[in-house]
């Protein structure tokens, strides 16, 4: 089996009590079993239960020519829902952490002063990383630049509101704030684990046929995708109307897509620069990358003041999505006074429960449409609620979905799974049809060398570990009534069924 | 790998190594003088001939004299091949060891090149052009299974011997170019400069034979061309002493050490890589410099230290001098750095890296070829 196109083959343990890091061997056997991602994550936490581990780790594909193959992932407990939950990393820190030499990460025990994981060229630091608490994650992220003398360098951190043990405090994929509606930026906080820092200067061989597979994959789905560009894309699916809109077009300078993929779907905004700049910038940091389109949505009704709002929830290391729904119901209207309300909110340790805010199981919930099915993927937690928990109609062909919406649910939940799997963003999974069990299965049977892998080997995977992750935990019955629409209680027993029951 | 050299020699370290041979020492201008004499296959590569020679001085050239009066062969490619010629420039003139012509020392600057240490330079009154960059086919005149052999020319002489003359033979002619071919003044003034000239000239002085290399056949990044090199120089491997086989490790050796080197490299790698992305070109002398040189010599460095045996170290004493060097390799760079993004000069800097880089290449090597993991001979 050709491991060395796809891994490592190094899982690193390290144990935040002692500062000490300590390799194993990943194996072909584990590979075999578990595939990657989020199923390999979810069998390291059984394997090494001691410590309250958190795992953060690489989809089989990751870093490889798959079209969206840039995607880790981190399994832990929610503080917020208490409920195993699988967040992915997307952007950039995927592949640097798989080509920083390290496939997996388990983080275990505790440090009692701040610290970093620092990860390069098959080495692994546990090192201070003092400054964070009162420093905004762009600060933080500047000085980790500056001191290893490298602006490629990546941190996963805990911002301000990690350190001040917020239930709202998200992970930030360096200082582009990301998708963790779990709270796992406290999880960190609590360890005393305040960035893992990577950069990868690796590679990994290409197997026979492998790129120009990918290489058609990636022009279907390109063609597919074709004229689709930034975060309105997403926020028109989900904004009753286009009133976000003027705001984001005034800021818009760019848009951009993540390693390997062909929708850019994230947008950065010029807010302290001239939008209409072509030239390098000035500005030490002229705007901020637009990325968490739950977050948009749940901040626009603050009209032109959203993308200053959103920027500062990145900055602390906040989830914008539930500090949004807290504002709003506050009545609070312009940036000054959110900016205020939000430091607050960090201080006072608000949640969205002791806000009396509509949950699922703690965790800030979409704008309710009504939408049942997608209510059911949001009551199954088992990803984080920052990717969208519904099919993205994007493409050309566009999906062909099934009306019964607990299929529709297991669709989404299962096209996720697949992606926290292999490495692959779910947001490109759930926004084209073209990317195919089928196609993925090629590509990991070119890759792997696997005897006998095929689609419905992957489906399995996909479905078991919706299954496993579901048994895990206490039952997922904390959900506000306000989020079940018609018919909900039936169909949601019918959910744990297929998956737990069945 | 002194003064005026670039990264390629490590391109002749990487060809020994594929013929199982790790018996290596490393010479710059401050010991090529006294180790010379211990030596005997000098491979001389690419880089600023003019400075090359400058840091050899007198004192080199003599040495080098000294070296041809024995039976030793000497490999020179590109810049290499260049040096032992008859030239009338200083400080080239000292070392006026063949009388060979090369075809690109034209008397006007031809159309449509420009002046560039990569294109064309000053020489004398006339101008040393290089009309063709990249892949050129060749014809082996050896007997030869294959019929042609692609290697890469990047500024090493087409010699205008016309076929074998006393004292020399022609063992490969430049045939004809690749789509891969680039030609800075189009490919008339390529043909008329190179092609049917001879690439490959080997050559004795008293009892030493001097192989000059147009291209570099020892590019490792083509095999064809490197399967055609140890063809050519088959009949001198018995003269190779035995190769020093590797580990088991030290008996006194620091893991720790090995590890700390390591991270010191590892810093240094992601220092220059961003240095690469900043499109920094540098013309020192007759030469281009860029940060993607000290780039691939730390690569270079790197893809060896990583096969050391896991758990596996150094000896205290070398690695303790490797790891200063490590340190002031990553100094120099993180200082380069500074300077860049000061917007101060830079050049003397930069060259102060590459400097550090080659003796840490110089310290690892021989540790590397004694402890490291050594692959089994692949040519």
């Amino acid at each position: 089996m050709a491991l060395e196109k796809v891994f490592n083959n190094r899982i690193l343990l390290a144990d935040l009590t002692t500062g000490k890091c300590e390799e194993r061997e990943l194996g072909d056997k584990l590979a075999r079993e578990q595939l990657g991602g989020a199923a390999l994550n979810l069998e390291l936490l059984r394997r090494f239960p001691e410590g309250e581990p958190l795992v953060i780790g690489t989809g089989l594909l990751t870093s490889t020519f798959c079209p969206g193959a840039g995607v880790g992932v981190v399994t832990a407990k929610s503080p917020r829902s208490g409920l195993v939950v699988h967040h992915p990393f997307i952007g950039m820190i995927g592949i640097e952490l798989k080509l920083s030499g390290f496939d997996f990460i388990v983080v275990r025990g505790r440090s009692e002063k701040p610290v970093r994981l620092w990860l390069h060229d098959e080495l692994a630091e546990v090192s201070p990383a003092g400054e964070v608490k009162e420093l905004g994650t762009n600060q933080v992220t500047g000085r980790i630049r500056d001191e290893y003398g490298d602006m490629n360098i990546h941190a996963f951190q805990v911002g301000p509101a990690g350190a001040a043990g917020s239930p709202l405090a998200m992970i930030s994929e360096s200082c582009f704030g990301g998708y963790d509606r779990a709270g796992l930026g406290l999880a960190l906080a609590e360890k005393g684990l305040y960035a893992l820092v990577v950069r990868g200067l690796g590679n990994l061989e290409v197997a026979d046929g492998f790129f120009p597979e990918s290489a058609k994959l990636m022009q279907e789905t390109a063609q597919s995708l074709k004229g689709k560009t930034g975060i309105k894309e997403i926020l028109r699916l989900w904004a009753k109307e286009d009133s976000f809109l003027p705001a984001l077009e005034k800021v818009t300078h760019r848009h951009s897509a993540c390693y390997s993929c062909p929708f850019p779907c994230r947008t950065f905004g010029f807010l302290r620069e001239d939008p209409a700049r072509k030239l390098e910038t000035d500005a030490s940091n002229p705007g901020c990358l637009l990325i968490d389109p739950q977050g948009v949505l749940a901040l626009s009704f603050l009209g032109n003041d959203y993308p200053h709002v959103y920027e500062h929830c990145t900055q602390l290391g906040v989830d914008p999505a539930a500090v949004g729904l807290m504002l709003k119901a506050e009545g609070i209207g312009d940036k000054e006074a959110a900016d205020k309300r939000i430091e607050a909110l960090v201080k006072e340790k608000k949640d969205l429960i002791n806000s009396n805010q509509n949950n699922f199981h703690g965790v800030t919930p979409w704008p309710d449409g009504g939408d049942l099915s997608a209510a059911l993927v949001q009551a199954a937690g088992v990803f984080s609620n920052g990717i969208p928990p519904a099919v993205l109609p994007l493409s050309t062909p566009p999906f062909s979905l099934p009306s019964d919406p607990v299929e529709k649910a297991a669709l989404v939940l299962e096209r996720t799974a697949l992606g926290l799997i292999l490495g692959v963003c779910p947001l490109l999974l759930l926004s084209t049809p073209v990317i195919t069990p089928a196609r993925l299965a090629t590509l990991v049977k070119l890759a792997t060398e696997w005897d006998g892998i095929g689609e419905e080997e992957l489906k399995a995977k996909a479905k078991s570990l919706i299954g496993q992750t579901l048994k895990l935990a206490a039952p997922r019955e904390a959900i506000s009534e306000g989020l079940k629409p018609a018919g909900f209680d039936a169909a949601w027993a019918g959910l744990k069924k297929r998956y737990v029951e069945g | 790998m002194g003064e005026g050299t670039a990264h390629s020699w490590t391109w002749w370290v990487e060809f020994f190594e594929k013929i199982g041979f790790y018996h290596q020492q490393y010479l710059d201008e401050e010991n090529f003088a006294f180790r010379l004499g211990g030596v005997d296959f000098l491979c001389l590569s690419g880089g600023d001939t003019f400075a090359i020679a400058q840091g050899l001085g007198q004192a080199g050239a003599r040495a080098l004299g000294e070296f041809f009066s024995g039976d030793k062969v000497y490999l020179g490619s590109c810049a290499g091949a260049y040096l032992p010629l008859h030239s009338s420039q200083e400080p080239l003139h000292r070392f006026n060891f063949l009388s060979i012509p090369v075809a690109n020392i034209v008397p006007d600057p031809p159309p449509g090149l420009e002046f560039s240490p990569r294109t064309m330079i000053p020489y004398g009154n006339r101008y040393l052009v290089h009309p063709v960059r990249g892949e050129v086919v060749l014809r082996p005149r050896i007997s030869y299974p294959e019929p042609t052999v692609v290697a890469p020319l990047f500024g090493g002489p087409p010699f205008a011997l016309g076929g074998d003359a006393d004292g020399f033979r022609s063992r490969a002619l430049y045939q004809d170019f690749t789509p891969r071919t680039s030609f800075p003044a189009g490919p008339e003034l390529a043909r008329r400069v190179v092609q049917g000239k001879e690439a490959v000239i080997e050559a004795r002085i008293g009892p030493s034979t001097l192989f000059l290399l147009g291209p570099h056949l020892e590019h490792p990044r083509f095999p064809s061309a490197n399967q055609f090199l140890f063809r050519l120089l088959q009949p001198f491997f018995n003269r190779l002493p035995e190769t020093v086989p590797a580990g088991p490790g030290p008996e006194e050796s620091s893991p720790a050490l090995l590890r700390e080197i390591k991270k010191e490299l590892s810093r240094s790698r992601f220092t220059v890589q961003s240095l690469t992305q900043l499109s920094l070109s540098f013309e020192i002398g007759r030469k281009l410099y860029e940060p993607e040189k000290i780039a691939e010599l730390l690569e270079f460095a790197w893809k060896r230290i990583r096969k050391f045996e896991p758990g596996s170290g150094l000896p205290v004493a070398a690695g303790e001098t490797l790891r200063a060097q490590a340190v002031r390799l990553r100094e120099s760079l993180e200082d380069f750095r500074t300077a860049v993004r000061g917007g101060e000069e830079a050049a003397g800097i930069m060259l102060k890296s590459l400097r550090a880089a080659k003796r840490f290449l110089a310290g690892f090597l021989p540790l590397y070829h004694r402890w490291g993991c050594l692959e089994e001979a692949r040519i």
